[in-house]
């Protein structure tokens, strides 16, 4: 009778659960395609690093066990509530707390298992479409593959488990409070006022906008001072701020919008403002801690979703700057002290490899060619802080015909520079010393000879040319003699596509030795494309998908709550739309009230994320700035961000309207 | 005769310290085996916390009550289940079916997950609907049937068990007047030919004047009693009236 009865209510109350059905089983599908993804064997033999995603998804995992734990947590109380007439009656009929709560943990674990057998069935397919994306990255073939592999299932089973045994101990722990006095009254329930003192409030309102200007403010310090060890503390303390700004802007925002209205009779007597500003009250002020859990989830999945494409980004510009070229040979020579490799000569040692190159590869573009000094600073006078940007601090020069060739190995025009006139190309982080350069549009004397600034670009360049410079003189070919050797390096294009192997057998070859102090240090000098490639794309792959894997459970977690909240407000709001249609408010009107309504619920907790999110992520594109690409731009990628956000939420506004209405009309 | 039900200088208080409310203050009443007896009252006047407080739903503040010779307030609330299930039988106002299941299905619940024998039970819910004029209807879900058919299921839930006491909270509440002499004039034929006891609250003077003694509460406490003996329903139901406008309360609210 029992299983009979739990089987019924699943099947009746179905509507009520089926938005808790589709978000356990979105997060489970998410959790189960990430899991296989981060076991499959096609992924892992992609590079030797790929070892590493599997512990980050299972790190990942573990905090998203937390969120999700939370929300089924959530939507079972919900249930509970609204059922609790009904557990109250059968109390009543004289059936023991035990009887109901053991049919209620039934029910629950009857669409569990229902959600996550399904999830199953979708977290292959979705792994496989994750694996085809991944391997599209390492432009790999591939081939669908529905061979399961044991070790994520029984994990994925895990996270499950834990996840309801946790959900399950509370549910019965809540049953076992409950009297039945509180059963049958529950509805009239909510959680409690934090403050009761309308004065306070937006005293405090004032005092949380405080925080967390103080916390953005100190996560941007920790940002520019991030080679400094104190950047831990300020993080943390930034962090903090911010966790504890947002709650208590939450709760008090709301008071502080509404008091607004109230005092302005013109705004709050427009159409129907009045009715819907008072619902949002009645609403913020007794579920503020879930709003404010909410809005700190919607900040960490802004936060995540742009650093994912910070990422991609910085990882994907990252295997351009530093290998250019499919094989560089580096440290062949060098007369200067101060270069990277100290004062060598290597010659003998590099020929080894780039005979074995020649012998192994068929070359489609070769070139060899030094960066030489006169250990001027005719124009590093203009760069400041040359430490910081550049490894060297004197005026670096490459010939026109070497800086032309490297240009077109990488597809781009090359540059015609008369007898008389020099240029200077550097990366991103000296752009404004650049155009503090071209302002000042100095003479420089080489070999005698006074030569004229013909211009200055940050486009194409490559920090890998001239392994460390940051920026580099582009002058006449017949004007490099008698000048000291910063370094020589010989890049070569291949027909093949180089990979992680062809790093590993250069390597066997053996070591160059270099310089320090007093010290000799062995080094390997070589720069394989593949083997940057695949490092880099791991990385790329390990971090943005796990942002992203977490960013996109947090929005369904986030939709999900807002939606159920929203649509347990739809029972209590149905007397209201009644009256409202009795009262003569057309049908279209009323449409429109309730659009209004949901969309004051869902918009208000993401206000301050979003204001959060544009910040840090300045913040973090500060950080990041040196390694992202030309094009990468704060502003698109907090929009596509935000854009991203908007499509999913949007979603859940647009299914939570219909159900609303649905419910209204019924 | 016996007592089914025994209250003796029952409290309930509800609030702060500063902001006392006293639903029941020191409200002392018996009702013998077989009796039918109405509460009557305006509202807050501590009818429904006073029924409440019978049917074990809300806890006393202090004093006891007795039903059957048992003082439920001193029982566990593991104990409270199976009291409930032996003892009483609730009516309400909004009939509190449960969706889930047929007409059938709810006047056998309780003995179901009492795991009585299927067959006896079956045999036990057909009695009743038969008697009760819902024999028809058994396989129907609630929300296919009309109110007065609901509130008559709620009735043959109550009565299947045989309880001590019928605990009824405004069970015409929700009813048409046909409807509602029905039900009644059903309680008040359950109440002579099986002479079970029924409690039931109501600020209806028609449905009172159904029963044989009519308790008028004002303040938490026992205003006035009367006592139907051999008048007719009629007359009766003026004397309630009477009573109800020295009350000063809910006249209005008079058929």
């Amino acid at each position: 009778m029992l299983s009979k009865l739990a089987l019924r209510n699943v099947r009746r109350s179905i509507k009520d659960y089926v938005i808790y059905m589709v978000t356990v089983m979105m997060a489970f599908s998410l959790i189960f395609a990430f899991n296989f993804v981060s076991f499959s064997k096609d992924i892992l033999e992609l590079s030797e690093m790929m070892e590493n995603l599997k512990y980050i998804i299972i790190f990942v995992s573990c905090i998203i066990v937390f969120v999700i734990a939370w929300l089924i947590n959530y939507t079972m109380k919900f249930m509970f509530s609204k059922r609790s007439k009904e557990f109250g009656t059968y109390m009543l009929l004289g059936i023991e707390k035990k009887y109901i709560n053991r049919m209620f943990l039934l029910e629950n674990i009857i669409i569990g298992l229902v959600s996550f057998i399904i999830s199953f069935f979708v977290g292959i397919l979705l792994g496989n479409v994750i694996s085809a994306i991944v391997m599209q990255l390492f432009d790999m073939p591939y081939k669908i593959n529905l061979s399961i592999n044991l070790a994520p299932v029984l994990l994925s089973t895990l996270y499950f488990v834990l996840i309801y045994l946790f959900t399950l101990f509370r549910s019965s722990r809540r049953m076992k409070k409950m009297k039945i006095h509180d059963l049958l009254y529950l509805e009239k329930k909510n959680e409690e006022k934090i403050w009761k003192k309308r004065k306070n409030r937006n005293i405090l309102f004032i005092f949380f906008v405080i925080l967390g200007i103080l916390g953005l403010y100190l996560c941007d310090h920790a940002f520019v001072i991030s080679n400094n060890p104190s950047m831990l503390g300020y993080l943390g303390t930034s962090i903090l701020l911010l966790i504890i700004s947002i709650y208590g802007i939450t709760f008090t925002l709301g008071d502080f919008i509404l008091a607004f209205i109230n005092k302005r009779r013109k705004i709050k007597y427009r159409k129907d403002n009045l009715f819907v500003a008072k619902n949002f009250e009645a609403k913020s002020r007794t579920i503020g801690f879930t709003l404010g859990t909410l809005s700190l989830l919607i900040t960490l999945t802004l936060i995540c979703m742009n650093m994912s494409f910070v990422m991609k980004d910085a990882f994907e510009n990252n295997i351009e700057q530093q290998a250019p070229y499919d094989m560089m040979v580096e440290g062949i020579y060098s007369d200067v002290e101060e270069s990277w490799t100290g004062k060598q000569d290597n010659r003998q040692k590099a020929q080894e490899y780039i005979d074995y190159i020649h012998q192994n590869y068929n070359i489609v573009n070769e070139l060899q060619y030094q960066l030489l000094t006169t250990q001027d600073n005719q124009v590093a006078k203009h760069v400041k802080d040359i430490g910081n940007n550049g490894l060297y601090d004197y005026d670096v020069y490459l010939k026109a015909s070497d800086y032309n060739t490297l240009l077109e190995m990488l597809g781009a025009n090359p540059i015609e520079l008369e007898e008389d006139e020099y240029f200077v190309t550097g990366d991103k982080t000296v752009q404004g010393y650049l155009k503090e350069i071209s302002q000042a549009n100095d003479t420089i004397t080489i070999n005698g000879k006074p030569l004229s600034l013909k211009g200055t670009t940050i486009k194409n360049f490559r920090l890998g040319w001239g392994t460390g410079a940051s920026f580099l003189i582009i002058i006449p070919d017949n004007l490099a003699k008698n000048m000291q050797v910063v370094t020589e390096v010989y890049a070569f294009d291949t027909k093949e596509e180089t990979t992680e192997k062809d790093n590993a057998k250069l390597e066997e070859l053996g070591y160059y030795e270099f310089k320090d102090g007093d010290s000799y240090f062995a080094y390997f000098p070589v720069t394989v494309r593949g083997y940057y490639e695949s490092s880099n794309k791991t990385a790329m792959t390990i971090f943005s998908f796990s942002l992203l894997y977490v960013s996109i459970i947090f929005i369904t977690v986030v939709g999900t709550i807002l939606s159920i909240q929203t649509l347990s407000d739809s029972n209590k709001n149905k007397y209201q739309y009644k009256l409202l249609k009795k009262l003569g408010v057309e049908e279209k009107e009323i449409n429109k009230t309730i659009r209004k309504q949901i969309t004051a619920n869902f918009l208000f907790p993401t206000i301050y994320p979003i204001i959060i999110s544009i910040v840090t992520s300045y913040s973090i594109n500060r950080l990041f700035y040196a390694v992202t690409s030309a094009s990468m731009n704060y502003f698109t990628s907090i929009m596509i961000t935000i854009g991203i956000f908007t499509i999913i939420y949007g979603i859940y506004y647009i299914a939570t309207y219909f159900t609303f209405k649905n419910n209204i009309e019924d | 005769m016996p007592k089914t039900l025994e209250i003796k200088n029952l409290k309930k208080y509800y609030g702060t310290k500063n902001n006392i409310t006293k639903a029941v203050n020191d409200l002392s009443l018996e009702i013998e085996e077989g009796e039918f007896v109405a509460i009557m009252g305006a509202s807050g006047s501590g009818k429904t916390t006073l029924l409440n407080c019978i049917s074990t739903i809300d806890e006393v503040t202090s004093g006891h009550i007795y039903i059957d010779g048992k003082d439920i307030t001193e029982l566990k609330e593991q104990k409270l289940a199976s009291f409930r299930r032996q003892n009483l039988g609730f009516i309400f106002q909004d009939f509190n079916l449960l969706d889930t299941l047929t007409i059938s299905e709810n006047i056998a619940l309780a003995s179901i997950i009492n795991k009585e024998d299927v067959n006896k039970v079956d045999h036990k819910v057909k009695g009743i609907a038969e008697k009760l004029g819902i024999n028809e209807i058994l396989n129907k879900y609630p929300y296919a049937v009309s109110g007065g058919q609901k509130q008559r299921c709620a009735c043959a839930r109550a009565l299947i068990n045989k309880p001590k006491l019928i605990l009824a909270d405004e069970p015409t509440g929700a009813l048409d007047s046909k409807s509602s002499r029905m039900l009644l004039e059903t309680m008040d034929e359950r109440n002579q030919k099986l002479t079970a006891t029924i409690l039931m609250v109501t600020h209806d003077s028609f449905s009172a004047s159904f029963c044989k003694r009519v308790l008028f509460l004002k303040d938490g406490k026992i205003f006035n009693e009367i006592r139907r003996g051999e008048k007719t329903r009629k007359e009766f139901f003026n004397e309630i009236l009477d009573v109800l406008t020295l009350l000063g309360g809910d006249v209005g609210n008079v058929k």
